[in-house]
Order: C-alpha cells, then sequence, then structure tokens
C-alpha cells in the first residue's frame, strides 16, 4: 500500500491543503470520494473555510501519528493534546462541530460535542442562555408550564 | 468576492458578532450535544428556549438518551421482619462510603388505600423504569420512573416476571406466566391495550424474588419447575429473546452439580451490560461472564476464596461454617472491584487484585435484619409512561 500517497484539499475561500492521503481519509466523507472515484484533484471541502480546515487536518495528522505509534503511553497525551485543541472561541468550536460533521470524522465530533455539552453542564437555564446567546423565545405562559413539567429536576 | 472583502477588511472576521451556535448545527448534532447531558440536566436545558424543549421531548431524544446511559444496580434490601404496608426502599450504591438519596415508594392516589396493604417487591427494570409486584392482597403492579416520578397501578393475573421493550414495533412489554396441571403457561402483552399472546406452554418457571438478567435483547432467568423442584442442570437456565418472543433453555456454566439441589446456589446477575453466573461452592465464590451467546460460550472469571480473603475482616467473626457464606450475593463490578452482599453483614468491596475487602457503609442501621437484596440494573432515564401505550 503506498503509504506516502498525498492529496490536495481545497478550503471554501479557495486555500489549498497538501496532505497525506491516510489523514484525509479520516474523513468518511472524503475516503467515500476518494473510493467512489468521484473526488477531483484537489478535493473541494465546501462550507469549511481555511482557518478551520487547517485545524481540522491538524487534528487528523496528530491522530494518524498517535495510531502509528509504537508507545501506547501516548494515549493520556493525546487527551491532554485532544483538551487543548479545543480551547478555542465558541464560534471556532462550532465551526468545527460543523466541520466535523459534514466531513464525517466521528472521533473529532465526539470531542467537540462533548466540550459543548460540558459547557451547558451545570448552568441554570439563564446562564446557559447567556453562554450561548440564546434567545428566550418561551411567553410567560410557556416558561412557566415548562417550570411545572420538570419539577422533578429541582427536587 | 467574500475572499476580497475579508482581505481588505481583516478586523471584520475578527470581531465577528456572537450568535446562537446551536442554530447552526443540524438537529441531530444538536440531539448529539443534548445526550450527554444527565438526566437531572435534562430538566433545565428543557427551560431555556423552544427548540431544546422540543428537541429534548421527542422519543427519538429519549432512546439516544438511553444508548448513552450506563447504568448503575439499583437495590431492594429484603427485611427479615417485612410487615405488610412496609414500602420498603431502594438505593444506588455509591461505591464510595456516602449513600445516594433512598427512593420512597410511588404514591398513587387511586390506589393509596390498597398499596398500604402490600408488601412491594422489585421484579425488574427497563429503560430507567422499575416494576414492582405486590405480595398480597391481590396481585397488582406498579411501574415507575424515579426520575420523573411518573408511575401507574394495575391488577393483573398471572405473575409478571418480564418487562422488556420489543423492537418491532418499539414498544414495552410484560411476560407472564400462569400455573397449569400441565405445566407453566406464559404470555406477552402490553399495558393498554393488554393484547395478551401465547408465547408457549413449559415445565419452568422462574426462582421468586429474583430479577431476570436482561442484555442485548434477550432474558435470562434461573429456574425451577413445579412446586420449586430443581432443573436438571442442562436446563437450568431460561432464555427468553424479545424480538423473537421466544424461549429457550441452556445449561449453566462449569461442572454438572453433584446433587439435585446443586444450582440453587447458583445465580444470575447482569453487570454493565452483560451476563454473569455466580455460584458459592464450599466456601469459594465462582464467577463465570458469559462470552458469547450464540455458542452460550462462558468463561470462568475468578474464584473467590471467601474463607481466606474474608477472614481478616471483623464481619467474619461471628462465621461458623461454610452455609454462612451460601446467601452471599455478588451486586456490581467496577474498575477491578466486586460489590458483594453479604447477609446479615452488610456491603464489601473485593479487590480482584489485592483480594482484600473494605465495608461499605451505606447509611443502613439494620443490617442484622437484612437477610438478602433484589437487584436490578437501572439507568436515569426520561422514558414517559406514556410509551408504554
Amino acid at each position: 500500500m503506498a503509504t506516502s500517497r498525498k492529496v490536495t484539499l481545497l478550503s471554501s475561500d479557495g486555500e489549498s491543503f497538501e496532505v497525506e492521503q491516510s489523514v484525509a481519509v479520516e474523513s468518511i466523507t472524503i475516503k467515500d470520494s476518494i473510493e467512489e472515484g468521484s473526488a477531483g484533484n484537489p478535493i473541494p471541502v465546501p462550507k469549511v473555510n481555511s482557518k478551520i480546515l487547517a485545524k481540522v487536518i491538524e487534528y487528523c495528522k496528530k491522530h494518524v501519528e498517535s495510531a502509528k505509534a509504537e508507545d501506547r503511553v501516548d494515549d493520556e497525551d493525546l487527551v491532554a493534546w485532544d483538551a487543548d485543541f479545543v480551547k478555542v472561541d465558541q464560534a471556532t468550536l462550532f465551526d468545527l462541530i460543523r466541520a466535523a460533521n459534514f466531513l464525517n470524522i466521528k472521533s473529532l465530533l465526539d470531542l467537540t460535542c462533548q466540550t459543548v455539552a460540558d459547557m451547558i453542564k451545570g448552568k441554570t437555564p439563564e446562564e446557559k442562555r447567556k453562554t450561548f446567546t440564546i434567545r428566550n423565545d418561551f411567553t410567560p405562559e410557556e416558561e412557566e408550564e415548562v417550570r411545572r413539567e420538570n419539577q422533578w429536576a429541582f427536587e | 468576492m467574500h475572499m476580497e472583502i475579508s482581505r481588505c477588511f481583516p478586523w471584520l472576521s475578527r470581531h465577528r458578532r456572537k450568535q446562537d451556535g446551536f442554530k447552526t448545527l443540524p438537529d441531530d448534532v444538536v440531539m448529539d450535544v443534548l445526550s450527554r447531558l444527565e438526566v437531572d440536566q435534562l430538566g433545565h436545558a428543557k427551560r431555556v428556549c423552544r427548540s431544546w424543549r422540543a428537541l429534548i421531548g421527542t422519543a427519538h431524544f429519549t432512546r439516544v438518551h438511553l444508548q448513552r446511559a450506563s447504568s448503575v444496580p439499583v437495590i431492594s434490601p429484603m427485611f427479615f421482619d417485612r410487615k405488610v404496608g412496609d414500602r420498603g426502599f431502594l438505593f444506588f450504591p455509591n461505591w464510595s462510603s456516602q449513600v445516594k438519596k433512598p427512593i420512597r415508594g410511588a404514591k398513587s392516589p387511586g390506589f393509596r388505600y390498597i398499596t398500604t396493604m402490600c408488601i412491594w417487591d422489585l421484579l425488574g427494570c427497563c429503560d430507567g423504569l422499575l416494576i414492582f409486584s405486590a405480595i398480597l392482597p391481590f396481585s397488582i403492579y406498579e411501574i415507575q420512573n424515579p426520575v420523573t416520578q411518573e408511575e401507574i397501578v394495575w391488577e393483573q393475573d398471572g405473575s409478571i416476571c418480564g418487562f422488556f421493550l420489543q423492537s418491532l414495533p418499539n414498544k414495552y412489554r410484560l411476560l407472564s406466566y400462569r400455573e397449569t396441571p400441565n405445566g407453566f403457561l406464559y404470555h406477552t402483552g402490553g399495558l393498554w391495550p393488554a393484547a395478551w399472546k401465547n408465547v408457549g406452554m413449559f415445565p419452568y418457571r422462574p426462582r421468586e424474588q429474583e430479577t431476570p438478567s436482561g442484555v442485548e435483547g434477550r432474558l435470562h432467568w434461573m429456574v425451577v419447575g413445579k412446586e420449586g423442584m430443581s432443573t436438571p442442570c442442562s436446563h437450568s437456565i431460561m432464555v427468553f429473546s424479545t424480538r423473537e418472543s421466544k424461549f429457550c433453555f441452556m445449561p449453566h456454566p462449569g461442572d454438572s452439580c453433584p446433587s439435585s439441589d446443586g444450582h440453587s446456589n447458583m445465580h444470575l446477575v447482569e453487570m454493565k451490560g452483560r451476563v454473569y453466573v455466580y455460584a458459592i461452592r464450599d466456601k469459594l465464590m465462582l464467577i463465570w461472564v458469559l462470552e458469547d451467546y450464540a455458542s452460550w460460550h462462558w468463561v470462568k472469571k475468578c474464584d473467590i476464596d471467601l474463607e481466606r480473603d474474608f477472614n481478616q475482616h471483623p464481619a467474619s467473626e461471628s462465621v461458623t461454617s461454610y452455609s454462612d457464606y451460601k446467601g452471599m450475593q455478588l451486586i456490581d463490578s467496577q474498575d477491578g472491584e466486586l460489590l458483594l452482599f453479604w447477609p446479615h453483614r452488610g456491603f464489601f468491596r473485593y479487590n480482584l487484585r489485592s483480594r482484600t475487602i473494605t465495608q461499605v457503609m451505606l447509611g443502613l442501621s439494620r443490617y442484622g435484619m437484612m437477610s438478602r437484596v433484589v437487584v436490578a440494573e437501572f439507568k436515569s432515564s426520561l422514558v414517559s409512561l406514556k410509551d408504554l401505550q
């Protein structure tokens, strides 16, 4: 198997990234299009801009390298690396979720979704709204109804 | 075009107005994020906005959330001196010494008078719904979601021995049996409408006060024959496939039992999604795990030398003979440790590697009167009793 085959990915804003095929196929979306022979050259990645694509590639590279490593002690290091990787501003985090979902990279989707879930935990509804700039679109009556329905959560 | 503008005005992209990121995600991804929250957090999450409330309220979300949830054992202690009207309580053992809040039995307005006349038994658990039966004065049953505190009580003929989700169609079903002169007649059915369906007549029934071990759409019980007679070793475990509504009878792991009473000391237990059998033989606890159902392949997990390992503990001072270990129960397994119940003495953690034991104080005071426990695997969920229809 030719391990040093390279592919070129093209971000939505026209930037090219040359990567090892083994890294690119961390994305099932890309893997499928290569296998089906429908991938162009370069492979266009719509909806993902260069900033995010660069980060996604960084993630995939790290994970492919770690999987190859002889030294299994790297597991803890990888977890720490992942934790650092998601220390980004909220907008970027959501961009990464969308990219991971579109590109179908399960481990990255898991990591980013879990990060957001951890941000939601332990906050009152109002704090949750503030954290994510969510608009409270309940009418006062609806709000009272939901509060009553979920009374059990507050005991 | 967009590219040119952001090159000319780089500050534009840096000062992107903060917006609700969730609105940019597809529903199934928002569901992925929310399904990672604990059940009590979901109660708060429903109050955030309409779309979260709507998403969390769907049956699909409940299933996704359930799949992520890890199960914990729920324990119903049986006291030697149980009285009518004794609701008893359930608790979830926390592996550290602190006790979790005991759950009181449900209060059901329509049946309040009746329920005070009963002694309730834990029959099992499915998807976060607990099912109880009352021994006297007649057969009534209760299903409860202890998280949302929804409950339903109803009267029914026959003995319910199983409660499961039938995948096609996605409905919760009950399995019950009735004794007839020719054997035990089994039926499956729902709550409303009941629509009972005959699934076979067999010479065996599940042992009393033992919950089924349910894994991968199959329920398992140790069985006995009429009048509690022991079954042959080859037919000691009854398996019910919820997908096919079919029974089969399988042999227990290990050697055939020497006397006809041999496998009465053998028990099934479900721990962390797998089925185990444990048996007390002489002063050992032997434990097997079902590795592969299709080939009915059991693997011996370990042998615990109860006499040697429990000898150091003050609780064993009162041990006079092998029979003092006979009623020991295996409850849970976690991180290389087992949680055991020793009748009249309490709960213990057994470390498989160091073979040491630690007593777990669960804030209960009446161990001396606790003869055994009934255990079921429980997952906190938002499953609504409306889904029982």
